[in-house]
C-alpha cells in the first residue's frame, strides 16, 4: 500500500518529482565529480610524494662536498666514498621497517656507446632482498612507478634501459643490441625498453647493479640510495624536533620516546642514520609538505563547493516536496481523518524522497563522471581515474540531502488539521 | 441496553459562534439516530466531535466508556480507525486509488492492507462487480457504498454519518438507505446527520439541534430493542 502510494504520487507528479531530481542531478554531479576528483589527486600526489621516492636519501659520510649535477654525483674534493649493496638490507631492520615501502641504489659511471659517451647508471630494476619477514622486493620500479617504459623491463643479465633522448640521437629501439664500453672493458647488451622520465633519466643508461659494479670496477658498491618511505605529516612535536640538532638530547625521553615511535620523516630518517653509521640520511621533505598543505587547501575549497551544491539541492526538494505536501492537503486530511497517524503520512513523504534521492544520485553520479573527467582535463591535465565507491557514497549523499531537504515539508504535512484539510 | 455514546454538557465555540451549547445526549448500542436541523445549528460540529475529528470547548463525550476530551492527536487517531466509521456528503475517496484500494487504505493505517477481505467488504456494498474503478468511473452511490465498505473495514462501533445522500439522487439514497438499515439489522449502532426528512425518520429517533441546542426527541418509529 506504502509503496503503491508513493509510486502513484510520484508518477503524478513527475515534472515536479523530475524538477527535484534534476537539482539533486546537478548537486551530486558536482559533489561526486569533486569526490572522484579529490580521491584521484590524493592517489597521485601520494605516489608523486612518495617517488620523491626519495623522500628520504642515503649517500655515504664524507668529509667532503659532494657536488651533484643532474642528480648524478660528479665529484668532491677528495676520495670518492661508497656504501655497500649488502648493507641495504638494513633498511629492513628499522624501527619503522614496515613504512620503507621500497628503495633503490645507485652507481654511476660512464660509458660510451655508439661513439658516444653517456652517464651510466646501476641499479636494481626489481630485486628480491631476504628479510626477516621474508622476500621483499623492490627497486626503481617500485619507487618509481611514473617511469615509463616503451618495450620491457630488463630482466636478466645483458639487459638494459636507454633513456629516450639518447635512444632517438642514437636511432636505438627495444630488442637492438649495443656495445658498452668503459675504462677498459666492453660487454654486450640487448636493449630491453626504452625510458621516459621528462628528466634527466631520458639521457642515461641504465642496467643492473652488479652489471654495472663489474664493468665500472667497483664490485659491492653504491653511491646513493633512494628510500621511499611513508610518513606522517608533521605536528607540533615534529616541528619541535626538527629545530634540535639531535632529538636524542633535547627532547624529554618522554616525547623523545613518542617522537621516535612516530612515522614522521625525521624519526625514519634518523632511524635509517641509525643503521648507517657510515652514511648519512636526509629528508627530501620540502616540494611533498608544499603539496600536502595545497591538498590540504583544496580540500577545503572542495569541501565548501559540495557543501553548497548539497544545500542549494536540499532547496530544490524543499520546494517540489512542499509544493506535494500543499497539493495532497486534501487526500492529507482523509488520510487522518481514517486514522493515520503523523508517522504514516511523514513515511510516505520520506519514501518519495528517497526514491528522488536515489534516481537523483544515481543519475549525478553518471553526469559527476563526465564532470570529473573534464575538471580532471582542464585543471589538472590528466584525466580523473573514477573510482566505483564514490557510487553508493554518492547514492547515500544524495538520499539525505532528499530527506533533509524534506523534513520542512513533512513538518507541515504533519501539521495538517484532517477537518480544514477535508473542507478546503 | 448499554450507552455506547454518552454525551453530557458539550459545547463548542468558535470565537464568538456558539456552535453547541450545553449538549447533552446518550445512544444506546445497536441505535439507530439521525440528527437533524436547519443550515448552522451544530450538526456537524457535534459529529465531528465525537468521531474525534474536532475538540469540545466544554463537556464530556464518552465513547464506549473512552473520554475523547483531553485525547492526544496520536490517541484520537487511533481511536478514529479502530472504532468508528466515518462516512462524508462528499464522500473524500482517493481520486487516483481504485475502490479496492480505497478500502484498503483504511485497513493500511489500522493493520494490514488485506486484497481479500476488500474484496468482501465491496461485495456486501454490493460493488463486486467495481473493485477495480477509480471513483470518477463510479457513480455518486457507488462511490458512497465504497466509502461505507471503507467506513466498515476495521469492524468499528460505531458508523458516523454526515449527510451520506446529500449528493446523492433518489435512487442512490435508496440503496444506500438499505444498506444502512441492513447494518442496522445487524446491530450496527448508526448516528446519521441528514436535511433529509425521510432519511431522518429511517432512524429510532431524531434528535433536532437548532443553534446548537437538542430541541425535541421523537420516536418516530417503533423501537428496535
Ligand atoms: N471552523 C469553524 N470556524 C468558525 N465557525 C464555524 C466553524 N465550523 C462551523 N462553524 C460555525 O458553527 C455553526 C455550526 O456549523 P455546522 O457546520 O455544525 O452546521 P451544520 O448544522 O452542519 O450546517 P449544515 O446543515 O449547513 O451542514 C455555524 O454557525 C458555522 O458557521
Ligand atoms: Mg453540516
Amino acid at each position: 500500500m506504502l509503496l503503491h502510494l508513493v509510486k502513484d504520487s510520484l508518477i503524478r507528479r513527475r515534472r515536479r518529482v523530475a524538477l527535484a531530481v534534476l537539482s539533486l542531478l546537478v548537486g551530486t554531479a558536482l559533489i561526486s565529480a569533486l569526490l572522484t576528483v579529490s580521491l584521484d589527486i590524493e592517489d597521485k600526489m601520494g605516489k608523486e610524494m612518495r617517488s620523491f621516492g626519495a623522500n628520504i636519501l642515503l649517500s655515504p659520510r664524507s668529509e667532503s662536498v659532494p657536488v651533484e649535477i643532474a642528480g648524478m654525483p660528479v665529484g668532491e674534493i677528495g676520495e670518492k666514498s661508497f656504501l655497500s649493496d649488502a648493507e641495504l638490507a638494513r633498511l629492513k631492520t628499522i624501527f619503522w621497517k614496515n613504512n620503507i615501502t621500497g628503495f633503490a641504489p645507485y652507481l654511476y659511471g660512464s660509458a660510451t656507446l655508439k661513439g658516444e659517451r653517456a652517464v651510466l647508471v646501476g641499479t636494481w630494476f626489481e630485486h628480491e632482498l631476504a628479510t626477516e619477514k621474508g622476500p621483499f622486493i623492490t627497486g626503481v620500479r617500485k619507487i618509481a612507478p611514473w617511469w615509463q617504459v616503451e618495450g620491457e623491463w630488463p630482466d636478466g643479465k645483458g639487459q638494459l634501459l636507454i633513456g629516450r633522448e639518447l635512444a632517438s640521437r642514437l636511432e636505438v629501439s627495444a630488442g637492438a643490441a649495443l656495445k658498452l664500453e668503459s675504462g677498459g672493458s666492453s660487454r654486450d647488451f640487448r636493449v630491453a625498453g626504452i625510458v621516459s622520465t621528462g628528466s634527466f633519466e631520458d639521457n642515461q643508461i641504465f642496467v643492473d647493479l652488479p652489471e654495472a659494479q663489474e664493468l665500472l670496477g667497483l664490485p659491492g658498491k653504491v653511491e646513493k640510495v633512494q628510500v621511499s618511505a611513508l610518513t606522517k605529516p608533521p605536528d607540533e612535536l615534529a616541528r619541535r624536533a626538527r629545530l634540535m640538532e639531535d632529538p636524542k638530547e633535547g627532547l624529554s625521553p618522554a616525547d623523545y620516546e613518542k617522537w621516535y615511535c612516530s612515522p614522521y620523516i625525521e624519526a625514519i630518517t634518523y632511524q635509517i642514520q641509525e643503521a648507517f653509521p657510515d652514511g648519512q640520511a636526509k629528508p627530501v621533505r620540502q616540494v611533498a609538505e608544499a603539496e600536502g598543505a595545497f591538498l590540504g587547501k583544496l580540500k577545503l575549497l572542495f569541501a565548501l563547493i559540495a557543501g553548497m551544491a548539497a544545500v542549494t539541492s536540499a532547496m530544490g526538494v524543499t520546494a517540489t516536496m512542499s509544493a506535494t505536501v500543499m497539493e495532497r492537503r486534501g487526500e492529507i486530511g482523509l488520510m487522518k481523518a481514517l486514522g493515520a497517524e503523523n508517522i504514516h503520512i511523514a513515511g510516505q513523504f520520506l519514501l518519495e524522497a528517497a526514491a528522488i534521492g536515489i534516481i537523483g544520485g544515481a543519475a549525478g553520479y553518471g553526469a559527476g563522471i563526465g564532470l570529473a573527467a573534464l575538471i580532471g582535463r582542464l585543471v589538472f591535465d590528466s584525466s580523473a581515474a573514477f573510482s566505483l565507491p564514490v557510487l553508493p557514497l554518492t547514492i547515500v549523499i544524495s538520499m539525505a540531502i532528499a530527506l533533509l531537504g524534506s523534513a520542512l515539508p513533512v513538518r507541515r504535512a504533519s501539521r495538517i488539521q484532517p477537518i480544514q484539510a477535508l473542507k478546503g | 441496553m448499554k450507552e455506547i455514546i454518552k454525551i453530557s454538557g458539550l459545547s463548542k465555540a468558535y470565537g464568538q459562534v456558539n456552535a453547541l451549547h450545553h449538549v447533552d445526549l446518550s445512544v444506546r448500542e445497536g441505535e439507530w439516530v439521525s440528527i437533524m436541523g436547519p443550515s448552522g445549528s451544530g450538526k456537524s460540529t457535534l459529529l465531528n466531535i465525537v468521531c474525534g475529528l474536532d475538540s469540545p470547548t466544554d463537556g464530556s463525550v464518552l465513547i464506549d466508556g473512552l473520554e475523547l476530551a483531553g485525547l492526544s492527536a496520536s490517541e484520537l487517531a487511533r481511536y478514529r480507525r479502530e472504532m468508528v466509521g466515518l462516512i462524508f456528503q462528499q464522500f473524500h475517496l482517493v481520486p487516483y486509488l481504485n475502490a479496492m484500494e480505497n478500502v484498503m487504505l483504511a485497513q493500511y493505517f489500522h493493520s494490514m492492507a488485506d486484497e481479500e477481505s476488500a474484496r468482501i467488504a465491496l461485495e456486501r456494498v454490493g460493488l463486486g462487480h467495481r473493485l477495480d474503478h477509480l471513483p470518477a468511473h463510479l457513480s455518486g452511490g457507488e462511490q458512497q457504498r465504497v466509502c461505507i465498505a471503507r467506513a466498515l473495514i476495521n469492524e468499528p462501533r460505531v458508523l458516523l454519518a454526515d449527510e451520506p445522500t446529500g449528493n446523492l439522487d433518489e435512487k442512490n439514497e435508496e440503496a444506500v438507505m438499505e444498506l444502512f438499515q441492513e447494518l442496522h439489522g445487524q446491530g450496527m449502532t448508526l448516528v446519521v446527520v441528514t436535511h433529509d426528512v425521510s432519511v431522518g425518520e429511517a432512524g429510532d429517533r431524531i434528535i433536532n439541534l437548532e443553534h446548537g441546542r437538542v430541541l425535541v426527541k421523537t420516536a418516530p418509529k417503533l423501537q428496535t430493542a
